[in-house]
């Protein structure tokens, strides 16, 4: 069993339409579409997991009837709920994707504030969890009202009762990567290209952070960049893998790190040698990038991927 | 035959046994749910706490014993029972006796039991580990799923 | 008779007793059971048994509890509480007063259990609209109920059971009773002023509460309740008219029950099964175990020393009833206790000369009376007792004896007084 822990999810609305125009009325007509689905990172990975066949526990805040939706969602995907219900509205998150002028507009919520008294209700429920699982996922924002310690509080309970956490947040919450040690370490560098206070592109530049990394959080095995897709930086404390994805035809970002990360831990508990489970990680981001929607949606079809990823090993 | 963790809705919400009532009808209300299951600190589970034992608290004893309504319905006396009975610890209105679920048990059973018991929802239950629930909707329903 | 059957009877008499005494069994199952022992030893015979069940009692008490049964339903008894609460403008000693008052009309007329069960839950809700300590309130209604039931032949166990088998009449009971009863109940409120009127007129007071109490929401059928008030008060009135009539009472009662069950077209099922038949049971089975007494001589013999001691005089022996059935009732159950001495007086009335009748005005005045003496004494007490200790204030046994007691021992003299002036 595998505890996702979304602290700030959102359902997301997805409009895919042509021609779009700021300042004019656009209704809807023909082909195009709008989809609202669960989200938040957390809830992706849950969802991805799921899908590849891992039993999950989703946890967080949620509110209102978005928050309602956003659960059921999860259940018809068979994904066990234990969120705490908050005084607020989940938010929505919107996209538009204009596939006419190939434009991706984005407009994430902030989320509703948390109370004091339901940080003190989500930490109670989350330990009660803990007692379950063997793996905890925390992914994406955090909520107004909660700052990044209370991240580190999370990965601190989880390690002292020897549960490996998977930490996919933002690469800005600069104390969870100097010490917090979580078993891995995937940054979110979507709306922040700083790392550890200082800009971060490149392999090398990849490299040279992960090592840092690997440096300040003793008991840290993986720490993997999957900020460029064409070239995943992945470290261990004894090698430093490059991924690189071939003939790559991308139709959708949406998902794609989540999916990426899903394929890892599912790979990884399935016990697979971690040439194989960074591939096997690739793979299913890849097969996401290539599909319209954000889930996981063909097993066969990662397996046969599985031979596009080209893996380098660095010395 | 149809088994319970097929149909049942996996949703783990439940309150501490050192919670307030106050915590457990906000439960109730934030989740839409007309009786919360409640563990103690490590998770276990030990009983459901229902709207109707809430509202047997708050009724003062001897409104049960009044015949008819006549004599407090003009009255907010009902409501200050409940206020003052708000910060009581949970633990008192624990039914350890609510009947409960396990995930393999029948669909047919879940819904005898449902019958007579004359409850809204039951925990499923496997060993101490609560797991989710299954109501009357989560049976009445079935026969809407459609096939795909 | 041999010294063995003597031996059952008497094993079998004080076993049940005791058991009935300390409640450690049901009292229906501990008298049925010792009547079943006393059959089977052959102490008295069928015939016989039968024949010491005072079916007048058992029809009686029966048919009462049909027409209460119904009566209760139409929310008369709510009716006239709330409007009596309401007199009191939400002054405590006078809700007291009328409560009380209100309890022994009630009593008087139903038996002590159902007009606590009416009034002690009303009480609860007027002491907790007002926020003032109901235990005043709750000790003043108890000792009424018992007062109030001395009143009337219907009014207590005692004396339906001394109704059934001294062929004194309805009438005769308010006769004699009703003056002693009034002025015990006057004397009665003068000593619960001085006790707790200072403490119960103290403190602010929000009586706007219960004068929003609503009478009307009491009486939702009003056919219903005109049709049972008027099978009630017949049933009344046949009772006062008897000496003409002389249907048994029993009949009456019943005949009346099941009228009224026709006229308000009643669930048979359901008002039948609303019925105490454990009470019905006790007595049936008392009535054999106190029959065995008789039939061994414990009867015969315990008349016979009343009467070596009181000299034969009749205004003592009254005394000598009265005292003794006081004392007795305050710790143990009235009801063997007034199966027994009905025996005993039956014994010793040929033998006495003169006016006997004063000896059953003893029993029932004592017994009814002595019941009030602890918490313990009467159903009614034990009752309104187990009721309050599910509150927030309850009653416990010395809080109640420390009122109660005397209150009791002044009726009793009052009683006594009477007796040496009327008789």
């Amino acid at each position: 069993m595998i505890l996702t822990v979304t602290l700030n999810p959102a359902i997301d609305k997805i409009l895919i339409l042509r021609g779009f125009e700021m300042h004019k009325l656009h209704r809807l007509v023909g082909d195009e579409k709008c989809n609202t689905t669960a989200g938040g990172k957390g809830v992706n990975i849950a969802l991805g997991l799921k899908a590849l066949g891992n039993d999950v526990i989703a946890t967080g805040f949620a509110g209102g009837y978005t928050g309602h939706k956003l659960c059921e969602e999860l259940r018809d995907h068979d994904v066990t709920t234990s969120f705490i219900f908050t005084d607020g509205l989940t938010r929505t998150n919107s996209a538009m994707l204009d596939v006419e002028n190939e434009t991706l507009t984005e407009i994430n919520d902030f989320g509703s504030e948390i109370s004091s008294a339901d940080k003190i209700h989500f930490l109670d429920n989350y330990r009660r969890l803990l007692n379950r699982v063997e793996m905890v996922v925390i992914a994406g924002s955090l909520p107004p009202g909660i700052d990044e310690s209370y991240y580190y509080q999370l990965i601190k309970e989880a390690n002292d009762k020897n549960i490996k956490v998977a930490l996919h947040v933002s690469s800005k919450y600069t104390s969870l990567y100097n010490g917090a040690n979580p078993f891995l370490i995937n940054p979110d560098m979507r709306s922040n290209h700083e790392f550890l206070d200082r800009p971060l592109d490149g392999i090398e530049a990849f490299i040279n952070a992960g090592r840092d990394v690997l440096i300040k959080n003793r008991d840290t095995d993986f720490v993997v960049f999957t900020h460029r897709l064409e070239n995943i930086v992945a470290l261990t404390r004894s090698h430093t893998y490059v991924l690189r994805p071939k003939g790559l035809k991308i139709l959708n970002m949406f998902g794609y790190c989540d999916a990426y990360l899903a394929g890892f831990i599912y790979g990884y508990l399935k016990g697979f040698d971690t040439e194989k489970v960074l591939r096997y990680a690739s793979a299913v981001g890849l097969t996401n990038v290539e599909y319209v929607g954000k889930d996981i949606h063909d097993l066969n079809l990662i397996d046969r991927n599985i031979e596009r990823v080209d893996l380098e090993i660095l010395q | 035959m149809k088994l319970v963790r097929e149909y049942m809705t996996k949703d783990i919400v439940a309150v501490c046994n050192s919670s307030t009532v106050k915590r457990v009808i906000e439960v109730m209300v934030l989740h839409r749910l007309c009786a919360v299951p409640v563990v103690n600190k490590i998770g276990e589970y030990i009983g459901c706490i229902s709207e109707s034992d809430i509202l047997n608290e708050a009724m003062p004893t001897y409104m049960k014993s009044i015949a008819n309504t006549s004599v407090l319905a003009n009255i907010d006396l009902v409501t200050n029972h409940l206020g003052q009975i708000i910060n009581n610890p949970a633990s008192d209105f624990i039914d350890k006796e609510y009947p409960i679920v396990k995930p393999d048990d029948t669909l047919s059973y879940a819904a005898d039991l449902l019958f007579r018991s004359k409850r809204t929802m039951l925990p499923v239950v496997t060993g101490n580990e609560l797991i989710g629930f299954f109501s009357r909707l989560d049976f009445l329903s079935i026969p809407l799923v459609k096939d795909d | 008779m041999s010294d063995f059957q003597v031996g059952v009877v008497l094993v079998v008499f004080v076993v049940t007793f005791a058991a009935i005494s300390l409640e450690k069994v049901n009292n229906a199952i501990a008298a049925m059971v010792g009547a079943f022992i006393i059959l089977s030893f052959r102490v008295v015979s069928q015939e016989e048994a039968l024949h010491y069940v005072d079916f007048d009692t058992i029809g009686l008490l029966f048919g009462m509890m049909l027409i209460v049964t119904v009566m209760r339903k139409t929310g008369l008894f709510e009716y006239i509480a709330i409007r009596g609460i309401k007199l009191t403008n939400g002054n405590p000693w006078r809700i007291l007063v009328i409560l009380s008052l209100i309890t022994a009309v009630l009593s008087a007329f139903l038996d002590n259990v159902t007009t606590v069960l009416i009034i002690v839950p009303l009480t609860y809700a007027v002491t907790d609209s007002l926020n003032i300590d109901p235990i005043p309130i709750l000790i003043s209604e108890i000792l009424f109920s018992n007062i109030g039931g001395a009143a009337t032949l219907i009014g207590d166990p005692p004396n339906i059971m001394i109704g059934g088998s001294s062929h004194l009449e309805f009438i005769d009971f308010i006769n004699n009773n009703l003056p002693i009863v009034v002025v015990i109940g006057a004397v009665t409120l003068l000593i619960l002023r001085f006790i707790y009127y200072k403490k119960m007129i103290a403190g602010n007071l929000e009586p706007a509460d219960i004068m929003s109490f609503d009478e009307h929401r009491a009486i939702q059928d009003k056919s219903f309740f005109v049709e049972t008030l008027t099978v009630f008060l017949i049933v009344i009135a046949g009772f006062v008219a008897h000496p003409l009539h002389q249907v048994s009472l029993a009949t009456i009662a019943i005949g009346g029950g099941f009228v009224l069950m026709l006229v308000t077209r009643q669930d048979t099922e359901e008002t039948l099964s609303r019925i105490e038949w454990p009470p019905l049971f006790f007595f049936m089975g008392l009535f054999v175990i106190v029959g065995g007494l008789e039939k061994i001589g414990v009867i015969k013999y315990l008349a016979k020393n009343i009467i070596v001691l009181t000299d034969g005089d009749i205004d003592l022996t009254a005394q000598f009833i009265l005292w003794l059935s006081a004392l007795s009732t305050t710790v143990i159950n009235s009801i063997p206790y007034t199966a027994t001495l009905i025996s005993v007086i039956h014994d010793m009335v040929p033998q006495l000369e003169g006016n006997t009748e004063v000896l059953w005005w003893a029993l029932s005045l004592g017994a009814c009376l002595g019941g009030n003496g602890t918490i313990v004494g009467a159903a009614a007490n034990i009752i309104a007792a187990g009721f309050s200790q599910k509150t927030a204030y309850p009653l416990t046994f010395m809080k109640y004896l420390k009122i109660a007691l005397p209150l009791m021992l002044v009726s009793i003299v009052l009683v006594s007084v009477y007796f040496l002036i009327r008789y």
